[in-house]
């Protein structure tokens, strides 16, 4: 709906956030912590921060995310830390950057959490509403966004919206021959918003996601699977539970206020724990709860060829694209049919349900053939489906409809996050939610916009990805999409951004000066190991020989004898050769001193391009005026707009030559503009 | 200020007495200290004379070098200039030596740039690079040039690949942890490392590739004593280079040149004329011919076609015919300003495989018409092993991606995690990348995925 400039009021609200998924539950809680008047919108609210599928958060590359989520100062590493009912730490040994951590977060008692934390925030307003279309006018005569319309034609002004609709733009769930329109499971789809947009001049397209089945917990036989156990260690992906942890509070909630109690496995009926392996495990820092492997056989694999041509997958009813990476069982047997078997994992939804998530189970047959599918399987001879898996279609906007803060190009103050742009996953959505949530903040207090570098955050290459490249399918967090992951270890998150969620308030100062002692500790430790000197002497060879080590031929520095792989800080501790360490601390002197071959490289590398990087393309450039440059290029050129230099030559298509030619137009427009004399 | 150091011949190929090697980057001043040892102070803008020197030490050629430090330069980076003869094989060593010290081999154009960037060049000057820049696009270059460059990229591009699937089975192992891929077998990667090495280094150095490929196609001209070759190279190079005279034998030593021809770079050896001769320096003239004839890529035969020949000269004829490469062989009936007296029936008898064309270096005639011929004679059936257009730079690139799997192969050995062996193969995949015209990225994420079955 349009208003003219004169007539739109300034908004009751700051920053106007539309949909209560883990991306509005970041760009609210950031806008509000910022100082803004903040207003989430959400259908319903007791399904804020709602995991519809996986109840799990981290993994490689997206516990980085998650990592550095909490660096700026986000809430979801403190959250699934809060509700964590079991926690690993993925890809130990096989190098520093892709080692993650993944929590499987009580699914219940995450969203109550979350939920707890926007009520508690001040400047926050949680509103139970559907927002049924934007409000626009005019501001120095270009459209700009000025609030939003509930379905109840009740307006909300704001000064920016940000919307975070999740796949609720006219979502469509499909089951086998059943399709119908829905938001999620149970949810409805927001249409009106979908259309609104259109009308705005956006270009909608279409995705697809899926999730599969939940099972009952008393149906399946836990003996005949594989058990996966939690860490023995503790680990965590906030600062807050970490320091909490350090400072001895175990199990303790770690805000004074009533929050899911999450330590403690839920046993109220009396039952006897029917085997150790069923249920949890009590470790030293904290219970948890196990996971468990099944494999499909034969059996499986036949009951789903047989049933193709129910299969929506297959049959035409589903046409959008879905994610290579999370594909439907369905599409596993069609295109690996070679492979005998797959792997299901049984995972616990929390303390509290008994319900089982059957991760790899991903799927949108008929629910009669997802139970014979699922009973080919002998843990699940009895299965019973409490939930079936369902496929979902929803519409989207290309990650080239907005700039690099997240704002979109046509329409000024309105800021779009997380699956609406095309990606995929909490952690991708909590992480464009926080940078639209600062950005909206930043918008409103005239301020520059926050955007991180490749070489400084996976958000950074997330961002970077989605408003550069053509993505013909959802995008997903990977590791190796980011060139300086050795760079972006998920341990060097805080070192690497909480000095920006400092300056921007979202990190307090109490936090961001530990930060600072700690990474001296790194530095002095470094230094320290630089001064002191190993000799082959027998008394230490014994030593080293007793640590199973092997022994030392030549005399070496401290930092020279940890760059060995059996030599840790634990061991030169043991030796007297370096002090006592807190483990974050001892953990990054050690990848320092082992890799600092690969990571200066990587470092210099980072250093050679940071000049095309840091070279900006005006706003207003007019690409057809650039002399000499290819059709396919001005195209895309236009349609992706680049910031700078370096973005520009990382769009697919446009040669070196060309982006050359656009630096040299630059530059004679500066020096024109300087005037006549100035050569 | 750029972070890195680059290199690269500023004279034309193949032309001029003086040969100009440039430098542009922080490195500048330490490449100069290895490359000429001999100077004991660099004053900025002082042109010394000294004796340029290889990495070994040894001797390169006596030089001219001057030192300029930022920002008082033509790119207002430190730079080092080094004017020395200018025979291709010395400023090639030159380039070399300055790349073992750890400079870049430049891109196209890019001194300029540089000069663009830190402010060095006006704006007339700047409007000349974007028409620099404009030529040097893919549109620009000749067809020959692109055929050339595939040639190589069909070489390169099989042990990208299998770089690149090695890397994409390692992305999957760390990417998707928690699925049932199989491992690699540590015997397979190490392998795979040394099989693609070794082609590599093929490609590169020791073998002929790899001289073909620093150095262009190898062009012998040979024929009877006083033919005209050395007027045709003369020709062909636009000036004169080889001594002329009308006395036959005059050119005893082998004299090379480069040549580029519609984008393909020629290395031109002119030889001393086939003939029996008792003269000692002829002998070894011969002798050499005959060498350079075993090395060439391609035979230019040049004959007197203004007299009959000679028994002597059949006897040439005949050798020089034997010794060309198959289908590799043009043959120039020379002095066609003159009657003939030598048809095309009688040479076609006397060498089968070869291609004729008529030519005068007096009135320059057929020269167009021969230099057609010798680019169609590279081109035509399976290219000469390896040939390609510019050496430094695929040079380079060849010469990064093995140490990316000297290190990769080294880190095998020890304990070195997976990943960061995973992050040297990539890197290597992508210098190789470099030659073929393709980004590896994306290709990664695809191979996993069309190969493993993954997913939640």
């Amino acid at each position: 709906m349009f208003i003219p400039e004169e007539r739109a009021a300034r908004g009751t609200f700051d920053v106007v956030v539309v949909g209560g998924g883990h991306a509005g539950c970041e760009a609210a809680l950031a806008a509000a912590r910022m100082g803004c008047r903040t207003a989430l919108i959400t259908l319903d609210a007791d399904k804020i921060a709602l995991m519809p599928c996986n109840p799990s958060i981290g993994g490689p590359g997206k516990g980085h995310l998650v990592r550095e989520i909490d660096a700026l100062g986000g809430e979801m590493g403190v959250n699934a830390d809060r509700t964590s009912v079991q926690i690993r730490r993925l890809n130990t040994g096989k190098g520093p950057a892709v080692q993650s951590i993944r929590v499987q977060s009580d699914k219940v008692a995450y969203g109550q959490a979350m939920r707890q934390t926007l009520l508690d925030q001040a400047n926050l307003d949680l509103v139970e509403a559907s927002v049924d279309d934007l409000l626009f006018t005019t501001r120095g005569g270009s459209p700009a966004v000025c609030g939003v319309v509930t379905s109840e034609a009740k307006r909300i002004a704001g000064d920016t919206v940000v919307l975070t609709t999740g796949t609720f733009l006219r979502g469509r769930i499909i089951m086998g021959e059943e399709s119908f329109p829905g938001g999620r499971a149970g949810e409805f789809p927001a249409d009106a918003l979908s259309q609104s947009l259109a009308r705005a001049g956006f270009t909608l397209g279409r995705l697809k996601t899926g999730t599969p089945p939940r099972v009952e917990r008393n149906s399946i036989d836990f003996s005949l699977s594989t058990v996966q156990e939690g860490s023995p260690e503790p680990l965590f992906l906030s600062y807050q539970a970490r320091r909490a942890f350090e400072n001895g509070f175990h199990h303790s909630p770690s805000r004074s206020r009533p929050v899911v109690d999450m330590g403690r496995p839920h046993l109220s009926r009396g039952d006897p724990d029917p085997a150790p392996t069923d249920r949890f495990i009590i470790q030293g820092w904290r219970s948890q709860l196990n996971c468990f492997l099944v494999q499909t056989n034969h059996r499986t694999h036949d009951i789903i060829r047989d049933n193709l041509h129910r299969a929506p997958m297959y049959n035409g009813e589903i046409t959008a694209t879905g994610p290579r990476y999370c594909p439907s069982i369905e599409a596993k047997i069609v295109r690996f049919a070679d492979k005998p078997s797959h792997q299901l994992f049984l995972e616990p939804e929390g303390w509290h349900t008994d319900e089982i998530y059957v991760q790899g189970a991903n799927t949108s047959l008929p629910v009669d053939i997802q139970v014979a599918m699922l009973r080919t399987v002998p843990a699940m001879a009895q299965a019973k489906i409490c939930r079936p898996g369902y496929a979902i279609e929803y519409d989207y906007l290309a990650g080239t409809s907005v700039r690099a803060n997240l704002e979109s190009k046509p329409i000024a103050g309105l800021f779009l996050a997380g699956q609406i742009i095309g990606t995929t996953g909490y952690e991708e959505a909590a992480a464009l939610g926080l940078m639209g949530g600062i950005n909206a903040a930043r918008f409103t207090q005239g301020r520059e916009a926050v955007v991180l570098r490749r070489d400084q955050a996976y958000i950074g290459v997330l961002v970077d990805d989605l408003v550069t490249k053509d993505l013909d399918e959802p995008y997903r967090m990977h590791t190796s999409q980011a060139e300086y992951r050795l760079l972006l270890r998920e341990d060097s998150a805080e070192a690497r951004l909480s000095g920006i969620g400092h300056a921007l308030g979202l990190v307090e100062d109490e936090r961001y000066a530990a930060l600072c002692s700690e990474l001296k500790r790194i530095d002095e430790a470094l230094e320290h190991l630089d001064t002191v000197l190993l000799t082959p002497t027998v008394e230490t060879n014994r030593m080293l020989e007793s640590l199973s080590c092997k022994p030392l031929s030549v005399a070496m520095s401290g930092r020279e004898a940890l760059r060995r792989a059996d030599i840790t800080p634990a061991i030169l501790q043991t030796l007297g050769y370096l002090p006592r360490l807190p483990e974050q601390v001892a953990r990054e002197v050690e990848t320092s001193a082992k890799y600092e071959g690969y990571i200066s490289r990587q470092a210099s590398e980072v250093a050679r391009l940071r000049r095309m990087e840091d070279r900006p393309i005006p706003d207003r450039i007019e690409y057809d005026k650039v002399l000499g440059l290819r059709a396919e290029s001005l195209e895309k050129l236009r349609r992706v707009q680049p910031r700078t230099i370096g973005q520009a030559a990382r769009i697919g298509g446009v040669p070196p030559s060309d982006v050359a030619l656009v630096l040299f137009h630059i530059e004679k427009q500066a020096r024109a503009s300087r005037g006549p004399n100035a050569a | 200020m750029e972070t890195d150091t680059i290199v690269a011949i500023a004279t034309p190929p193949g032309r001029g007495a003086i040969g100009l090697v440039r430098l542009s980057g922080p490195e500048s001043l330490g490449v100069a200290r290895h490359l000429c040892p001999d100077v004991d102070e660099w004053r900025p803008r002082f042109a010394t004379f000294t004796r340029l020197r290889d990495l070994s030490g040894a001797a390169l050629d006596e030089a001219v070098v001057t030192f300029f430090a930022g920002p008082q330069s033509y790119t207002g980076e430190d730079m080092l200039e080094v004017s020395c003869h200018g025979s291709p094989l010395v400023l090639h060593r030159a380039v070399e030596s300055a790349l073992g010290l750890g400079a870049r081999a430049a891109r196209p154009g890019e001194f300029t740039l540089r000069a663009f960037l830190n402010g060095k060049l006006d704006l007339t000057e700047a409007e000349a690079i974007v028409d620099l820049v404009e030529a040097r696009t893919e549109g620009g270059l000749g067809l020959a040039l692109q055929q050339l460059a595939g040639a190589l990229s069909s070489r390169v591009n099989p042990a990208r690949g299998r770089l690149l699937d090695l890397a994409a089975h390692l992305t999957a192992l760390v990417e998707f942890s928690e699925e049932d891929i199989p491992d690699v077998p540590w015997e397979e990667m190490r392998g795979t490392l040394v099989e693609v090495r070794a082609t590599l280094l093929d490609l590169l150095a020791g073998s002929r590739q790899g001289q073909v490929l620093q150095h262009g196609v190898a062009l012998v001209v040979a024929g009877p004593p006083n033919a005209g070759k050395s007027s045709i190279v003369n020709r062909l190079l636009g000036r004169d280079r080889a001594i002329v005279t009308p006395i036959p034998g005059t050119t005893r030593d082998l004299l090379e040149e480069e040549l580029s021809l519609e984008g393909v770079l020629f290395r031109i050896v002119d030889t001393a004329g086939l003939a029996e001769s008792r003269d000692p320096v002829e002998i070894i003239g011969v002798e050499r011919t005959a060498m350079a004839l075993d090395q060439a890529d391609v035979v230019l035969l040049v004959v007197d076609a203004s007299r009959p020949l000679t028994e002597a000269d059949c006897s040439a004829l005949r050798t020089v015919t034997g010794a060309a490469p198959a289908g590799r062989l043009v043959v120039a009936r020379n002095k066609s300003d003159l009657p003939e007296r030598v048809g095309a029936a009688e040479l076609t008898a006397l060498a089968p495989s070869g291609r004729q064309v008529r030519t005068s270096a007096v009135v320059e005639g057929g020269l167009d018409g021969l230099r057609t011929l010798l680019v169609e004679t590279c081109l035509e059936g399976p290219p000469p092993d390896g040939f390609v257009v510019s050496g430094s730079r695929h040079v380079q690139a060849l010469r990064a991606a093995t140490e990316d799997l000297d290190r990769a192969l080294g880190a095998l050995d020890t304990e070195i995690p997976l990943d960061l062996i995973s992050l040297d193969i990539r890197s290597a995949a992508a210098r190789l990348g470099e030659i073929t015209g393709s980004e590896a990225g994306d290709e990664i994420l695809d191979r996993v995925f069309s190969r493993f079955c993954i997913g939640k």
